[in-house]
C-alpha cells in the first residue's frame, strides 16, 4: 500500500513539474510571438505603434513623464429643475417630461402624483404615455448619487385630447368571379353560369355594398360584408347572355361619405350546341327544362327595355327592406314580418310588376318564394307576413325582396336567424328546445321525478301531521283558546 | 356545465324561486285545509284554489313565447280564477272576522 502511495505521489509531482516547465515555456513563446509581432508591426506598417499600444493598455504611466493624480469630491447631486410638457403627436398624447443635469447626478426616480412613475433612468427625460386625456398630473423628479439625493420642483401638466386618428381609405375588391380567381387574371372572365356568385372583400365591417349591373341585365341590389369585410352577391334573377358590367360601391354605415367604386366587366356566354344528333328529342327536353328553370320570373306588361346603369347616373327608384321581428329572430312555421319601402324616383310608369320575397341560406340557395302583385305608381310601402316553412333548419338566412322596374330588377337583402321553437322559456330569454330537452332527457325525467317526490313527501308529511293532531281546528276553538279574539274597541 | 350555469341568470333564477315557494304555499295550504273546519276550511279552500291556479299559470308560462295564443288565453284564464278564488277566500275570512268582531251572527266569546 505504502509503496503505491508513493508510486501515486512521484507520478504526481512529475506531472506538476511537466505543467510548470511547459507553462514557462508557453509564456516564453508568447512573449517572443509578441515582441516579434511589435518588431513586425513598426517596421512595414506604424512606428508609433507599440508607444500608443502601451500607452493604451497601461495608462498614462506608462508613456507619461509625470503622474498627476487628481481627486474628486462628491458631494450631494444639485436638485434638477422639471419640465412637464403635454404633446400630441400622431395623434397620440403624453407628457415629455425634461429636467436639467449635471455630472453628479447618477439616476432619476419620477414620481406622480405622489406615487411612482419609474425608477433607475439616467437619460435627462422622459415621455409619460399612460395617461388618461384632459387630466392633471403633477410630476417630481428625483436624483441620486453617491453622497445623497435631490429633489426638483412640481412640474404639472395637463394632457391633451389628440382627437381620433383618421380612417383608413375604404377599399372594395371584387376578387373572386364565379369560379375564376381575379387575382391576376387578365382579360373578361366569361362564365356559362347565368347566376355567378360575386366575392368580394372590404376594409369596414358590416359596410354596405351597392350593387348595381348594367348592360344585358340591369339590376340595382344592396348586400353587406360581414365582421370580417367579406361579402358576396348572387343575382336572384339570371343574367342575360352577354356582356356586363357590375359596380360594387363601399359605403360605411357610420359615415355614408365614405365609400368607394369598384367595378368588372363579365360575360355570360351561351351554352356550346352539341353535335349529338341521335338527342335531339332529348336535349330539346333538356333545354327547354333549363329554359323553364331559368325563364325570368316575371312576365312583365312592358317590354324589358333595361335603363343603363352606372354609378354616375341617379337611380331609378330605391328599394328599401327591414326585417321586423324583434332581433330579426324568426321561428319554422311562423311567421317573418318585413315591411318594404318602394321610393320611385321621377315620374311613375304605373307598371304592373311583382315584389318577390326570397330566402336564401347562406350559399345564397333559395329556400322559400313569395310574390306580391303591385302597381308601380308612386312610392309604396308594402307590409307583408311571409309564413316560413316548417322545415326548414335553424339557420343564419337572408330575405331578399325584388321588384322590377323599367326593366332594371332592384334587389334588398336584410339577414335573419331561424331558431328553434323553444319548448320551455325560463324568462330573461333563456329557453329550452325540445332538442336540448331530448338530448338530455334522462336528467329530465330524473329531475322531474325528484322535484314530484319532494312536492308529494312534503304533502305527506303534512297530512300525517294533520291526522295526528289533537283536535281539529275551529274558529270557536281558536277563539275559546284566546289564540283569536274580538277586537278591543 | 359552463353552459349551464351560464342560463343561470337572474330571471330564471326569479323563476325558480317563484315556482318553490308556489309548492311550498300549496303543501300549507292544504295542511291548513286538514286542520281546519267551517269558514276558515272553506276560506283556505279558496285560497288553495287560487294558489293552484296560479301555479298553473306560472308552469304555462314557462311553455308559452310569442306566437302560442292557445297558451296565452290558458295563462290569463288561470289568472283570472286565481284572483276570484283568492278574492272569495277572503271574502269568507273577512266575513269569519266580522262574525267574530260581533259586526254579524254568533260572537264566539258568547257561546263559550
Amino acid at each position: 500500500m505504502d509503496g503505491m502511495k508513493k508510486e501515486k505521489t512521484v507520478t504526481a509531482n512529475s506531472r506538476r513539474s511537466f505543467w510548470l516547465s511547459f507553462g514557462a515555456k508557453s509564456t516564453s513563446v508568447f512573449l517572443g510571438a509578441l515582441v516579434f509581432f511589435y518588431i513586425l508591426t513598426g517596421s512595414f506598417l506604424d512606428s508609433g505603434f507599440l508607444k500608443r499600444d502601451l500607452a493604451e493598455k497601461y495608462g498614462r504611466v506608462a508613456g507619461a513623464t509625470s503622474t498627476v493624480l487628481s481627486v474628486k469630491f462628491v458631494g450631494p447631486p444639485n436638485p434638477p429643475v422639471l419640465t412637464a410638457t403635454p404633446i400630441c403627436l400622431n395623434y397620440v398624447s403624453y407628457v415629455n417630461l425634461s429636467w436639467t443635469t449635471d455630472d453628479q447626478m447618477d439616476y432619476f426616480d419620477i414620481s406622480r402624483d405622489g406615487s411612482p412613475l419609474v425608477s433607475g433612468i439616467t437619460q435627462d427625460f422622459y415621455n409619460d404615455y399612460a395617461i388618461d386625456i384632459l387630466t392633471d398630473y403633477v410630476y417630481e423628479v428625483t436624483t441620486f448619487n453617491i453622497a445623497g439625493q435631490a429633489t426638483s420642483n412640481f412640474a404639472s401638466a395637463t394632457t391633451l385630447d389628440c382627437g381620433t386618428p383618421p380612417l383608413p381609405d375604404p377599399v372594395c375588391e371584387v376578387t373572386r368571379f364565379d369560379t375564376i380567381n381575379l387575382a391576376g387574371f387578365v382579360g373578361v372572365p366569361a362564365t356559362k353560369n347565368r347566376s355567378p356568385v360575386f366575392y368580394g372583400t372590404s376594409n369596414i365591417e358590416y359596410a354596405i355594398i351597392d350593387v348595381i349591373v348594367g348592360g344585358a341585365t340591369s339590376v340595382l341590389a344592396v348586400t353587406s360584408t360581414n365582421d370580417n369585410g367579406y361579402w358576396t352577391w348572387s343575382p336572384i334573377t339570371p343574367f342575360n347572355y352577354g356582356e356586363h358590367t357590375i359596380w360594387a360601391t363601399v359605403i360605411d354605415p357610420n359615415d355614408s361619405a365614405r365609400r368607394v367604386t369598384n367595378s368588372l366587366n363579365f360575360k355570360i356566354e351561351t351554352a356550346p350546341v352539341t353535335d349529338d344528333d341521335d338527342d335531339d328529342d332529348d336535349d330539346a327536353a333538356s333545354d327547354e327544362n333549363a329554359d323553364k328553370k331559368e325563364e325570368p320570373i316575371w312576365v312583365p306588361v312592358v317590354p324589358p327595355r333595361p335603363v343603363e346603369l352606372s354609378p354616375e347616373k341617379d337611380p331609378i327608384a330605391q328599394l328599401s327592406m327591414e326585417i321586423k321581428n324583434p332581433e330579426k329572430i324568426a321561428y319554422p312555421g311562423k311567421n317573418l314580418s318585413v315591411e318594404t319601402k318602394l321610393e320611385v324616383m321621377g315620374d311613375a310608369t304605373g307598371e304592373e310588376s311583382e315584389l318577390y320575397y326570397f330566402i336564401v341560406d347562406d350559399k345564397y340557395r333559395e329556400v322559400f318564394r313569395d310574390f306580391d302583385k303591385v302597381t308601380i305608381d308612386g312610392d309604396k310601402l308594402i307590409v307583408r307576413e311571409l309564413e316560413i316553412p316548417g322545415l326548414l333548419k335553424p339557420g343564419k338566412y337572408k330575405l331578399l325582396t325584388s321588384v322590377r322596374y323599367r326593366g332594371t330588377i332592384i334587389t334588398v337583402e336584410d339577414d335573419f336567424t331561424l331558431k328553434e321553437i323553444p319548448l320551455v322559456s325560463l324568462g330573461g330569454g333563456v329557453t329550452i328546445t325540445t332538442g336540448q330537452v331530448m338530448r338530455n332527457l334522462l336528467w329530465v325525467i330524473i329531475w322531474c321525478s325528484l322535484t314530484l317526490l319532494v312536492f308529494l313527501g312534503l304533502l305527506s308529511i303534512e297530512y300525517w301531521i294533520s291526522r295526528n293532531a289533537i283536535i281539529e281546528i275551529t274558529e270557536e276553538m281558536l277563539s275559546g283558546q284566546r289564540l283569536i279574539t274580538k277586537r278591543k274597541i | 356545465m359552463t353552459d349551464n350555469f351560464s342560463m343561470l341568470t337572474p330571471s330564471v333564477i326569479i323563476t325558480g324561486i317563484t315556482i318553490i315557494v308556489t309548492i311550498l304555499a300549496i303543501i300549507f295550504s292544504f295542511g291548513v285545509v286538514w286542520r281546519t273546519e267551517k269558514e276558515l276550511d272553506l276560506s283556505y279552500k279558496f285560497f288553495l284554489g287560487a294558489i293552484i291556479f296560479f301555479a298553473v299559470s306560472e308552469f304555462l308560462e314557462l311553455f308559452s313565447f310569442a306566437g302560442r295564443i292557445v297558451l296565452e288565453n290558458f295563462i290569463l284564464g288561470s289568472r283570472l280564477l286565481f284572483a276570484i278564488l283568492f278574492l272569495a277566500g277572503m271574502l269568507i275570512a273577512r266575513d269569519l272576522l266580522r262574525k267574530m268582531d260581533g259586526e254579524k251572527g254568533i260572537i264566539p266569546d258568547e257561546q263559550e
